[in-house]
């Protein structure tokens, strides 16, 4: 049932140079994309969800770096290419949208200049083509023409954020990276702007990374579902193996901090803090927090094994 | 656009309270320091000459008819007569003014150039080399002292490596162009008197260099903090994402990081005309500044307060016009 894989990443780290010293924001990830699916990305926050989506479409913050791995897409590791021919990529192949569309998009801008100049940046089109294609994006997430000439401090958040996907896949990208898209977003809103992304993702055949800390829309959502854990991705499979049967502690301690409308009083918490990832625990960086702990966790890295037909999870508890 | 052009007369229209309590700080503080009469004449003066000159300037009206003879004037564009030579105070004001516009345009442009330019290489080089030198630039060039900058500039360049004139507004050999602005940069061009222009031109450089480099740093300054902040925003960020090149992402972020610069602009319209007072006594440069000193050395008082009236009147206009600016510029000021 699995499909091609659009992109995948090979023992990718990013490091964060900050005064205190390295952050090591993401180790050893080996994450994939399947084509045309929706793929899940969760954990709690300053896991690395949003650095590996941003290391794939490779803007990190200035003080950011891919520091080993690849990156493959279409047979090409992305790592690699100057940064010129990255920015080919961008818009044109990977999409990104951002978690707050009150602050992603340019306030001395219309959202029409907005549109035109992405679309003449990349492609050799006139303009009155252009903004062809500007209206045709503007109504395939929902907004009329008329919003063309607005300027962002004149839509709602909703409004924003569905300027922010036709942005993004208005040069019909193969890849879209949706970074917490709905968090900044009220909830029927919310709702309205996954839809829309589902619709977008079967209409254009995108291949979605849905980056979210709500393991339950992930569950609702998403066809493969990756758990992110202090920068180690912990767990990765189909939707139903990752959910139906959960084989890391973390993910089993995510889907119990769920609330359940039938039973609110059995909500469990996580106790403890995710690490200071400068100076990450040695051994499962878990392991302060995980109630199965063993002596082995704190001296050894657990490597990602495969439990199930593409379902792999990375701890010392599964090995055989 | 007619709510803009609605905007813009309720904005002028309030530039008018504005004016009225600066003209009457203006009145007030002249009063304060003194019987000015007794001052330019010196105390050895027999009684009827100072009795006669009190009268001329209408020293010996009672206080609130004084007022309201002195507003009337202002509203109307009458300054009073100098005491010195009983000339029109506005006609020496408009005689000497077109200089130091001049001068003002000129070193504003220079300011704001060198200012957004330092400002930007510091703010996308943060915390390497470039920065480090363009902050010091911007400290540095704050605190400098203009007619020190202004006499090292003459001595350098005036002097040693004898490029540009050391002082005035013309070369004693080039005839003025004919007055149509009084600037005599734009007139010799409306009138295709190019030797005129190119030598107005060397003559503007020493003092608008000097003008425009102190007043630089605080661009520098502000150029380099707004664009950082900018550059950490999400929409940067986007745009990048969308794969916009270098250039481009840059400019997004210049035009919001300069949108608080325009404020600065208007609050260094007045520095600039303080430190006009200074460049043009440094570089001889015979505009409202030298004007002014003059007139404070003569104990002129009337010419003082007449000159001091319109460079406030002249502000309070700057202000409008940044302003108006901001309305145009940025999409989300209401009006």
């Amino acid at each position: 049932m699995d499909g091609e894989v659009a992109l995948y990443t090979e023992d990718l780290g990013v490091r964060y140079y900050i005064q205190r010293g390295v952050v090591k924001a993401l180790d050893d990830v080996n994450f994939r994309l399947y084509k045309a699916s929706l793929t899940g990305v969760v954990g709690e926050s300053g896991c690395g969800k949003s650095t590996l989506g941003r290391a794939i479409i490779r803007v990190l913050p200035p003080n950011g770096e891919i520091t080993s791995g690849r990156i493959i897409y279409n047979g090409v590791n992305i790592v690699e290419l100057s940064e010129e021919e990255m920015r080919k990529l961008r818009g044109r192949e990977i999409g990104l949208v951002m978690q707050d569309p009150m602050t992603s998009l340019d306030p001395l801008m219309s959202v029409k200049d907005h549109l035109l100049e992405t679309i003449l940046e990349h492609i050799e089109v006139s303009r009155d083509e252009a903004l062809k294609m500007a209206e045709e994006a503007l109504s395939s997430v929902g907004l009329s023409r008329e919003l063309l000439k607005s300027y962002p401090h004149q839509l709602s958040g909703g409004q924003r954020q569905r300027v922010a996907i036709a942005l993004a896949t208005v040069l019909k990208p193969k890849i879209l990276i949706a970074d917490e898209p709905t968090t900044a977003l009220d909830v029927i809103v919310q709702k309205k702007v996954l839809d829309l992304i589902e619709d977008l993702m079967r209409e254009l055949s995108l291949t979605v990374m849905l980056i979210t800390h709500d393991i339950a829309l992930a569950a609702e959502r998403a066809d493969y579902i990756g758990v992110m854990y202090a920068g180690h991705l912990v767990e990765y499979g189909r939707v139903d193996q990752v959910i139906e049967d959960p084989q890391h502690p973390y993910t089993q301690l995510l889907l119990k901090s769920v609330p359940d409308i039938e039973n609110i009083s059995m909500v469990q918490s996580i106790p403890g803090l995710p690490p200071d990832l400068v100076n990450p625990p040695p051994g499962c960086r878990f392991h302060p927090r995980c109630p199965y702990k063993m002596d082995i966790c704190i001296r050894e890295e657990p490597k990602m094994i495969e439990v199930g037909e593409g379902h792999y999870v990375a701890c010392l508890l599964r090995r055989r | 656009m007619g709510k803009l052009a609605n905007y813009l007369v309720v904005r002028s229209l309030l530039a008018i309270p504005t004016i009225l309590v600066l003209v009457t700080l203006v009145f007030i503080l002249m009063r304060l320091t003194g019987d000015p009469i007794a001052a330019m004449v010196g105390m050895k003066a027999p009684p009827e000459v100072i009795a006669e000159l009190r009268h001329k300037a209408g020293l010996d009206l009672p206080i609130h008819e004084q007022y309201i003879r002195y507003i009337t004037g202002v509203f109307t564009g009458d300054l009073g007569k100098t005491l010195l030579y009983d000339r029109p105070v506005i006609k020496d004001i408009l005689d000497h003014f077109p200089a130091t516009l001049e001068l003002t345009i000129y070193s504003f442009i220079i300011s704001v150039l060198i200012g957004v330019f330092t400002g930007t290489v510091a703010a996308i080089n943060q915390g390497k080399f470039e920065d480090v030198l363009m902050r010091f630039y911007g400290i540095f060039t704050y605190a400098i002292f203009i007619p020190w900058f202004g006499l090292l500039l003459q001595m350098v360049f005036g002097n040693w490596l004898g490029i540009i004139p050391i002082g005035g507004r013309l070369s004693a050999y080039i005839s003025p162009p004919p007055f149509i602005t009084g600037l005599y940069t734009i007139d010799s061009l409306l009138t295709g008197r190019l030797d005129a222009f190119f030598d107005a031109l060397r003559h503007l450089i020493g003092p608008s260099f000097t003008l425009g480099i102190v007043l630089s740093g605080s661009y520098t300054r502000i150029v380099r903090a707004n664009l950082v902040d900018i550059l950490s925003q999400d929409f940067i960020t986007a745009a990048r994402a969308r794969g916009l090149r270098d250039s481009l992402v840059i400019k997004h972020a210049l035009k919001n990081a300069l949108i608080p610069v325009i404020t600065l602009m208007g609050l260094e319209f007045a520095i600039l005309l303080t430190g006009a007072v200074l460049t043009e006594t440094t570089f001889s440069w015979n505009g409202l500044g030298s004007y002014l000193v003059d007139m404070i050395r003569n104990s002129d008082y009337i010419a003082v307060q007449g000159t001091v009236v319109f460079f406030a009147i002249f502000v309070s206009i700057i202000s409008v016009i940044v302003d108006a600016l901001y309305a145009i510029i940025d999409p989300r000021i209401r009006y």
